[in-house]
């Protein structure tokens, strides 16, 4: 836990009109860790997803990856600088093919699009795209429509698009959503696996049972606040994380 | 007479193709029909009052347009869905009015004195243009597009910077609507505002989405099968736009897609 965290958020606010979605948020990314975020619906998870990848502007507070102020970047330049992300609600590009998902992103060209056109490293990128489809189990179905997946093989796919741009910090938000027991299981073996691709996962799950296994340390929230962290054990023995979870009465 | 039918072919096919290379990154322009009025006014300017040769006017009038559309787009681009319709839309009342109030091009009247454009100039550049379109469609380039008319929040998320391609095609697809406007106006020898007003603009989009938009070859077979059609209907006489109006809505009923609704991948996985 010394040395320069990989990502830290200072004092983050973002507001929607009266409704304050994240309140002062602080906490720190160090490298190697698989940090969970915990918290009941409408703790303001997403909201510090959005945040931090530049889907929104916050309205006060810093976000700063390595030694550099990210706040307020465009969407893009955030990408760029390493933070890669998966959504909720799954989204894949869904007409291309599972590997043209991947290649789609991969990082030579999306920085320079243009000089792609005359680009003939074919091989490269396959080559490198198959790797990843292969770690994620989804080589034999390279060349099937991405649309026509699979519930479980939808949520692999994402990871391994967001590992084509070659992050530094990898988002996975609310990955075990819709997924039955040994889905769920499968997939915590995945993300381990691939923790040795990136320098940091932040996964943000209600999932207790997921979080617990995976997360080397959590940061619990409720109402945009952070009202806990540390070991699981720690914070699933904090009072007002029993009582975010399972309300005044049964505490 | 057929020389003609071909020319209109040739010309609507680029017309298609610069609509399809605007919705390759997921934008929908109902602008065309007035790139193809500035493309066909700045030609024309160049070479009746200028004395430039053909070509060079046709270039330049291209990049002028190019830029313009950029230029458009930038803050067009930030509407979506209906909204950016209606943009475009604006955009093609607009230089059709302007037009017919600029004294300079000969306003309502028209301008007139244009020549030199040949059936060879209008398939030199429908080859060329396809040739390019079809590079384009194996590279990775068009798979970042592909990526972009899928989900932009999410390619933009994964580093491309999405607004930036999207105004690059804008400009390109304004580009090749002005060529196209330039070797019309050179044909006719004789242009008026109305010759762009906003149903070319919807006619031009109605053969790319006709055809299909998701290969080069479906605005190239839905421009040719649309600029002919009425001519082989040509009997029916009055009847004619109605059943024109009935073909494309029941061929886009029972191929919504269009014509020719394939994608080509831009990457296959070698099969050991």
């Amino acid at each position: 836990m010394t040395g320069q965290p990989l990502l830290e958020v200072r004092a983050l606010v973002k507001r929607f009109g009266g409704l304050q979605a994240l309140d002062k948020l602080s906490f720190e990314v160090h490298p190697g860790e698989i940090l969970g975020i915990v918290g009941p619906n409408g703790a303001g998870k997403t909201a510090l997803i959005n945040c931090v990848t530049g889907f929104y502007a916050p309205n006060d507070g810093q976000i700063i990856l390595g030694s550099r102020d990210i706040t307020g970047l465009p969407v893009h330049r955030i990408g760029r600088l390493g933070i890669a992300r998966t959504f909720q609600n799954i989204r894949l590009f869904r007409r291309m093919t599972v590997l043209e998902n991947v290649a789609a992103v991969t990082h030579d060209w999306v920085r320079r699009p243009l000089r792609s056109l005359l680009a003939r490293r074919y091989g490269a990128i396959r080559d490198e795209s198959m790797a990843l489809l292969e770690r994620l189990r989804l080589d034999s179905k390279a060349d099937q429509v991405a649309g026509g997946l699979a519930y479980g093989e939808a949520r692999r796919l994402e990871i391994a698009r967001a590992l084509a741009t070659r992050p530094r910090l990898l988002f996975l938000d609310e990955p075990a959503a819709g997924m039955n027991e040994q889905e769920t299981e499968a997939l915590i073996g995945d993300i381990r696996a691939i923790g040795a691709l990136v320098e940091g996962v932040v996964v943000v799950e209600h999932d207790i049972d997921l979080i617990r296994t995976l997360s080397t340390r959590l940061v619990a929230m409720n109402y945009g606040r952070r009202i806990a962290q540390g070991s699981a054990a720690e914070v699933f023995a904090d009072p007002q994380v029993i009582e975010a979870y399972l309300g005044r009465d049964n505490a | 007479m057929i020389q003609d039918h071909l020319f209109f072919a040739g010309i609507n096919i680029l017309l298609a193709w610069s609509v399809y290379i605007i919705l390759l990154s997921g934008s929908l322009s109902f602008a065309n029909g007035a790139f193809m009025a500035m493309g066909a006014y700045a030609a024309g300017v160049l070479t009746v009052k200028f004395g430039l040769p053909l070509i060079p006017a046709l270039a330049l009038a291209a990049a002028g347009t190019g830029i313009t559309g950029a230029a458009l787009a930038a803050p067009a681009l930030r509407t979506r869905g209906v909204y950016l319709i209606m943009v475009t839309t604006g955009i093609t009342f607009c230089v059709q009015v302007l037009l017919e109030n600029l004294d300079y091009v000969g306003g309502v009247g028209g301008l007139g004195g244009m020549s030199g454009a040949t059936l060879w100039h209008v398939y030199g550049l429908v080859a060329l243009v396809g040739l390019g379109l079809w590079f384009l469609s194996r590279s990775h380039l068009q798979r970042m597009l592909d990526a972009i008319r899928e989900d932009e929040q999410v390619a933009s998320a994964l580093g491309m910077n999405a607004l930036y391609l999207k105004i690059v095609c804008f400009g390109a697809g304004a580009a090749l609507a002005a060529l196209a406007g330039g070797l019309f106006a050179h044909y006719m020898a004789f242009i008026r505002p109305e010759h762009f007003g906003v149903l070319v603009s919807v006619y031009v989009v109605l053969y790319a989405v006709f055809g299909g938009v998701n290969n080069l070859w479906g605005p190239m077979l839905g421009a040719v099968a649309l600029t002919l059609l009425p001519e082989l209907i040509r009997g029916l006489a009055s009847w004619r736009p109605l059943v024109f109006g009935t073909v494309i809505v029941v061929l886009l009923l029972v191929r919504p897609d269009g014509l020719l609704p394939w994608r080509t991948l831009t990457l296959r996985a070698r099969r050991p």
